[in-house]
């Protein structure tokens, strides 16, 4: 009885442990590559195959050198994929913010159309379209400042950090858009109701009172898609031609490439240093981002 | 184009500010600064690729001076490690929308894609007139220029070649009872046709048995995709290209034997099962480390064991490690290697935005010498490309780059021909099926005429 | 009450707010979605590739149809297509997901977060580093880690299990990633379960499984559904792992890597933008047709109601 009862009450753990093996036993091996000259398993092995030898720290000289693949440093890197994380999430944010407002509170013709459209577009394969979006920054690019004359960014055309962020912000905006709106569905009508009758304009309203509202969507909208942005890989890769402009993402695809010298040992380094950062502010947020997929189906469930 | 274009701005309102678009402002007084951007794909030893410019621009400065013009030459080379479908995905996209490098280094056989595309120029009408161009592009090997014609004119100028041997371990050879005599006359049978295919086999199969090398590890052809395979289609006497008829071939007889063969290496137990697709670091780590009896690849990876593998040392790999050409299938054949030689292309002024192609060419010209090649020979285990380095001491002074310089006299390249790709991935398809025993040879051989049909039509001679 | 309305209606006379508050997201949906499919369509009627460039194409109509019609091997992506989504989708994003947060809630809570942020790293790890660490978990012995911890120490024979258990793998990886989706939707919903109504079933003395069945279930039907649709669509459409791991290679070529392929990546660079479009077009007619079905299957109304000071 007593070991039944044992049994039982361990059971659960034991099939959590099982189940999450993989997971546990994947990252314990990133983790151990990065200190090893060799590795077998989980074991690392020095040059001649000697088991537990030829721990070292040389997968960590790309911190400090140029990296071997690419002709920059890892730092300038990091801050393109910064930039590119930042730009994302501070567009999808604010342009979810205003769409998802407008189709919470606002009537309007063609609301209906456009919210099946963006729960449509939501799981869309936007992938395919990647040959379709080239033609369309092409075009942007050609009109002057905007196209490719603004500092920092470049602007938003093809080859640019700025298109590389207004695509990915396009992708993730259905995303956003329902969410928001999910957010702000649940604001209170009296709150909205007293300010407009107060005489505050619909975007006094918009910015001062609904948008404090709805804080833990917002934290949880910025995490998401700051974590997309910092990992994007498809779209500045494709987009972007120059390797001052290359992201973190970039530089482990190169690392991967075939048929040539692979250092798999600096390859999960700097695996491990685009993961770290983001495991580091996962840790302290997600209890917000959580949020992110309770919220889009609250109310309803 | 333009329909298309149509359409699209009816569609778009916003496009229609895109009117205008950017011009190059061309200075014609004072003094000027002319940039060139070279492409290529590299890794870390074989960034001499793009690094070439940098030396070159320097000498044409000086010249330039030395005739009193006011241009001045700034070079960017720029070198990319990621794979080559992306590379050329990237050069595509970048060229079409006039953001195109001035100079791209890729294999021969973009030369006809990219040359129908109108990306890049012409450089001669004829391998003489490009010889007689410049001194530097007369002392390419002659042979060379082959790899670089397409519709009777000179597209490209070779950057490198290699060949892409059989290698066998010379200490596991002998530890099957092979005297020092036979392992080194080993080479040379293969080279005349008396070890075949067949005979690889049954040697691997030997050592397996006599615990030479563990089961499976007796013959590590290449673990990915690439032109290398078709080597062994050659070994049976398949023809890939009728240059009379500028087509492609598919032989379905050699074709059948190849595939029978990729099948037999498995069933043998001297390849592992489901072997494609093995990571690289675990195929260089094995065969560098002597664990495998055969295995082929190209001569590049010689340094890259050397570097990257053995901490630098050399002499490991004399001692172990032998080469050969592809055996043939055939016995009696000459065994056979694939070469495929990278060339830099010179891009229209539509694609990379800039003028000045003369001067594009010239600094070509000057990253096309004895020197610089060199360097990147040795660097990265490729062989030369030209004549005069055939005397050149540091060249020469490579012993494994002058022990494999005689492959290229039983070498083949691939088709400049724009179906190739189409080809290529069709065959590699069917092999893959298989070897892996998804189907049998024979079915294997039927689907890919069947899609070969549908996807090539009249575009390849199916015998 | 309707009173207050006209107050409201007379404070903002017909001024199109909505219009300015909708701007930007209709331009990038404009830009990025719309023109992008219409593009899509247009070129799936011409035969642009590599060798004609974006200029010198020529229209070939349904061709590039007729030939995915015809191609032997067209069969056998749809039918891989259709079997990994139904694997992944019912054994992950859906079985596992719901096991996984049935767990990790009734389990003491610090060890219930553990697990779950650890089925959310997959999701926050970029993909090359997370495709890499299942190459090395499957790889041939010596190197393999689950040949060295599990098949070895069984007596069993090592092999390349990516390979050999291509499908398997590419399930795998991409579930391990769709789990934590479901995981999180789901663990939301269980703890928003009215506490008396757990309590209660505790009290009649159900079993495990009956709770399951009988409390957990219908409590979370909702978001079951949604998250059934919202994964099917996407794994429907996602290749980026696979091809990372296999590269489409042990026949792991689901339709959108093959679309990826044709198009944009392979090995000589033969792009066929033409044929590798009209097989994304495809996917774009799939995914809107299956969209307005779960639209009217959601009772889509009854989630966008219309908003409530217009018509108060």
């Amino acid at each position: 009885m007593k070991i039944n009862k044992l049994f039982t009450k361990s059971f659960p753990y034991i099939l959590l442990i099982i189940l999450t093996l993989p997971i546990i036993l994947g990252y314990l091996w990133i983790v151990i590559t990065t200190f090893s000259t060799r590795i077998y398993g989980l074991i690392p092995v020095d040059q001649s195959g000697n088991y537990f030898r030829g721990l070292t720290l040389s997968n960590w000289t790309f911190l400090t050198d140029k990296t071997k693949t690419l002709n920059v440093s890892i730092w300038l890197l990091t801050f393109n994929t910064l930039i590119i994380a930042v730009g994302l999430t501070v567009g999808v944010v604010l342009i979810s913010m205003m769409a998802g407002y407008a189709l919470s509170r606002i009537k309007f013709p063609g609301r209906k159309p456009f919210l099946s459209l963006t729960l449509i577009l939501h799981s869309f394969p936007s992938v395919t379209l990647l040959i379709a979006i080239y033609f369309v920054l092409r075009w942007i690019a050609r009109i002057p400042i905007l196209g490719r004359g603004i500092p920092i960014i470049g602007g938003f055309g093809y080859n640019t950090l700025g298109g590389v962020i207004l695509v990915s912000i396009a992708l993730q905006l259905p995303l956003g858009i329902w969410l928001m709106k999910g957010f702000f569905d649940n604001v209170s009508w009296d709150l909205e109701r007293a300010a407009l009758i107060d005489g505050c304009s619909r975007w006094r309203t918009w910015w001062q009172i609904m948008v404090p509202q709805i804080m833990p969507g917002i934290a949880a909208l910025s995490i998401f898609s700051f974590m997309e942005g910092w990992k994007s890989f498809l779209i500045p890769y494709s987009f972007m031609t120059s390797h001052a402009r290359a992201t973190l993402s970039t530089l482990l695809n190169e690392m991967m490439s075939e048929s040539s010298p692979t250092d798999y040992g600096t390859l999960a380094a700097v695996g491990l240093f685009q993961l770290l950062p983001i495991i580091i502010f996962y840790l302290f947020t997600q209890k917000y981002l959580l949020n992110i997929f309770s919220g889009g189906v609250k109310g309803t469930a | 184009m333009k329909r298309l274009t149509f359409l699209i701005i009816l569609l778009a309102l916003p496009a229609l500010i895109f009117a205008g678009g950017q011009k190059e402002k061309a200075k014609t007084t004072g003094p000027q600064t002319v940039t060139i951007t070279v492409w290529a794909k590299a890794n870390n030893v074989e960034h001499w690729r793009a690094d070439a410019a940098v030396p070159a621009a320097k000498a044409l400065n000086a010249e330039l001076k030395k005739e009193g013009k006011n241009i001045t030459v700034v070079v960017k080379p720029i070198y990319d490690n990621t794979p080559w479908g992306q590379y050329k995905n990237k050069f595509t996209m970048a060229a079409d929308a006039g953001e195109g490098p001035d100079i791209i280094c890729s294999g021969h056989e973009d030369v006809p894609v990219w040359a129908q595309a109108g990306y890049i120029i012409p450089l001669a009408n004829s391998v003489s007139q490009i010889q007689g161009m410049y001194p530097e592009f007369g002392d390419v090997i002659d042979s060379l220029w082959n790899a670089t014609m397409w519709h009777q004119k000179v597209w490209a100028v070779p950057q490198d070649t290699e060949a892409r041997p059989m290698f066998f371990s010379k200490t596991n050879l002998k530890k099957m009872g092979w005297t020092d005599a036979q392992v080194k006359a080993l080479p040379e049978k293969i080279n005349s046709g008396q070890f075949t295919l067949s005979d690889l086999i049954k040697t691997a199969q030997e050592a397996i048995k006599k615990g030479v090398v563990k089961p499976g590890f007796g013959f590590w052809h290449r673990p990915k995709k690439g032109g290398d395979y078709i080597q062994f289609y050659v070994s049976y006497g398949g023809k890939v290209y009728d240059p009379v008829k500028d087509k492609l071939i598919l032989d379905k007889n050699a074709l059948l034997k190849w595939y029978q063969f990729q099948r037999k290496v498995v069933t043998t137990g001297i390849t592992p099962k489901n072997y494609i697709g093995t990571e690289w670091k675990i195929w260089h780590d094995t065969v560098s480390h002597n664990n495998a009896l055969f295995w082929n690849g190209g001569i590049w990876q010689w340094a890259d064991w050397k570097t990257n593998y053995l901490n630098g040392d050399e002499s490991i790999l004399f001692k172990n490690v032998g080469y050969a050409l592809i055996p043939s299938g055939i016995r009696g054949k000459e065994g056979n290697t694939l070469s495929h030689p990278l060339v830099y292309m010179v891009t229209t002024e539509k694609a990379s935005g800039h003028k000045y192609r003369d001067l594009v060419i010239r600094l070509l010209a000057f990253m096309t010498t004895k020197e610089i090649n060199t360097k990147h020979a040795l660097q990265s285990t490729h062989l030369g490309i030209l004549k005069s380095q055939m005397q050149y001491k540091p060249y020469l002074d490579a012993k494994f780059l002058s022990s494999v310089t005689y492959m290229l006299k039983h070498n083949w390249y691939q088709p400049n021909d724009s179906y190739y790709g189409q080809w290529f991935d069709i065959v590699w398809k069917g092999m893959t099926n298989a070897e892996n025993g998804v189907k049998t040879p024979q079915a294997a051989v039927d689907l890919v005429v069947k899609e070969m049909k549908i996807e090539l039509g009249d575009n390849v001679i199916i015998k | 009450m309707g009173k207050e309305t006209e107050e409201i209606r007379k404070i903002k006379p017909g001024r199109p707010d909505w219009f300015w508050f909708l701007f930007p997201s209709l331009l990038l949906i404009v830009l990025f979605f719309f023109l992008p499919i219409v593009i899509t369509l247009i070129i799936s009627g011409t035969n642009m590739s590599s060798t004609t460039g974006f200029h010198a194409w020529k229209w070939v109509g349904l061709n590039n149809f007729r030939k995915i019609a015809i191609l032997p091997e067209t069969a056998d992506h749809f039918w891989l297509t259709v079997k990994y989504v139904a694997v992944t989708l019912a054994f992950f994003n859906i079985g596992m997901a719901l096991v996984v947060s049935i767990i990790t809630t009734h389990i003491s809570r610090g060890t219930g977060f553990f697990f779950r942020a650890l089925w959310l790293l997959p999701r926050i790890t970029p993909t090359v580093t997370y495709v890499m660490m299942w190459k090395f978990l499957g790889a041939n012995a010596p190197y393999g880690v689950f040949n060295q911890l599990i098949i070895q120490p069984l007596g069993l024979a090592p092999q390349n299990w990516v390979a050999a258990s291509s499908f398997l793998f590419i399930v795998l990886v991409n579930g391990y990633i769709g789990a934590s989706f479901g995981m999180i939707i789901f663990t939301s919903a269980i703890e928003a379960i009215p506490k008396d109504i757990t309590i209660a079933s505790l009290v009649d003395g159900a079993s495990m499984l009956q709770r399951i069945r009988y409390v957990i279930l219908p409590y979370i039907k909702w978001p079951l559904l949604f998250v059934t649709t919202y994964q099917t669509l996407s794994l429907m459409t996602s290749f980026e792992q696979i091809m990372v791991l296999t590269d489409g290679q042990f026949n792991t070529e689901v339709w959108s890597l093959w679309a990826y392929h044709k198009a944009l990546q392979n090995y000589w660079g033969n792009f066929q933008w033409g044929f590798g479009n009209a097989l994304a077009a495809v996917l774009v007619v799939v995914g809107i047709i299956l969209g307005i079905i779960y639209l009217r299957y959601f009772k889509f109304n009854e989630l966008v109601q219309d908003p409530k000071i217009e018509s108060l």
